[in-house]
């Protein structure tokens, strides 16, 4: 293969293989404080509203049901890649989602919570 | 004589591939991971009868839940959004510059809903997955592009319609008058991810169509 040859070659192969890259991300939502305290921190018909929201602050969303109340935290972070070739782009991205829930009885003390599987972590 | 013609096969199909290299301008995969697929082999354990503490531990809290007259429901979403992106060199002069992309997007989606009573006794439960066209959609860009082509807003915010009821504030007025019928509140009831406006709820906002 003469020197010439070569070069175009090398130079073909660069070019397709030529990327660049973008990364980015970001976080929506509420401040997801429930995966820093203990499990057992909050204790059902002991733990209050006013412990939950002094602990956690304002609930994404505040619902009220017939008998009982409910507070739903809701955290979000997006991240994203991508890897951009000359003719072929690749871009994931990935929304992950941290929720917490907490049902209080008419005198506002705690009947039921649960946090979700899935976390961001902190 | 069986080599020459070998040769000649090869020769052709590198030809084809040099051509379509010349017409192909870029490819692109977009996906998007909207939280965790759902285990819906779970459900079938769950029958009437059951209370929502026991769903709760199984599942954690509902991607979106809401009030009923008689109870409440819990609804569970998983949304997977894939876009294949085909770019074509665009013909003579302008073509130095510019590429036309076609792009087609398909919807993943997983959900899982469960009705109790006021007692938080589960009356019904149930789980569907399935694969929806997502939009297609046509540009013509410089050089390249990794950009969405499709809109799949709906989809995209599956995961966070339970933080969007105070946005009712600043909605067009006829979607403002019909905000007491809203599926979002946590109030009115649930709605699945991409759901027509031919539905009753949005009765007003057909109005603005």
């Amino acid at each position: 293969m003469s020197t010439s040859v070569r070069g175009v070659a090398i130079a073909t192969i660069a070019l397709v293989f030529a990327a660049g890259c973008a990364s980015y991300g970001s976080i929506d939502g509420v401040d997801n404080l429930w995966r820093e305290v203990e499990v057992d921190h909050f204790q059902k018909g002991i733990t209050t509203q006013a412990d939950v929201l002094g602990e956690l602050g304002p609930p994404s969303q505040l619902i009220n049901l017939q008998n009982q109340t409910v507070f739903y935290y809701l955290a979000q972070q997006s991240t994203g890649q991508g890897k951009l070739f000359i003719i072929w782009n690749h871009v994931t991205e990935t929304k992950k989602y941290d929720r917490a829930i907490f049902f209080f009885d008419k005198a506002g003390v705690l009947e039921e919570f649960a946090f979700s599987r899935e976390s961001i972590e902190r | 004589m069986r080599d020459s013609a070998k040769n000649r096969y090869r020769h052709a199909g590198l030809c084809v591939a040099l051509l379509a290299l010349h017409f192909v301008s870029g490819c692109a995969l977009l996906k998007q991971e909207l939280g965790d697929p759902l285990p819906l082999d779970r459900i079938d354990g769950f029958e009437a009868g059951r209370h929502y503490a026991e769903v709760l531990e199984a599942f954690g809290p509902p991607t979106e839940m809401s009030a009923l007259p008689n109870g409440m429901v819990f609804q569970y979403q998983y949304v997977g959004l894939k876009e294949h992106q085909f770019g074509l060199r665009v013909p003579g002069k302008i073509g130095e510059w510019f590429k036309a992309v076609y792009g087609a997007a398909k919807a993943n989606v997983e959900v899982m809903q469960f009705v109790f009573d006021e007692e938080g006794v589960l009356q019904a439960a149930d789980a569907k997955a399935w694969k929806a066209d997502a939009g297609a959609g046509f540009s013509v860009t410089l050089v390249f592009s990794a950009g969405s082509l499709t809109d799949t807003t709906r989809y995209e915010e599956s995961g966070s319609h339970a933080v969007n009821w105070g946005a009712a504030l600043t909605f067009p007025l006829l979607e403002s008058l019909n905000v007491s019928q809203s599926l979002e509140s946590g109030a009115r009831g649930v709605q699945l991810t991409a759901t027509p406006t031919i539905v009753g709820q949005h009765t007003l906002e057909l109005q603005d169509e």
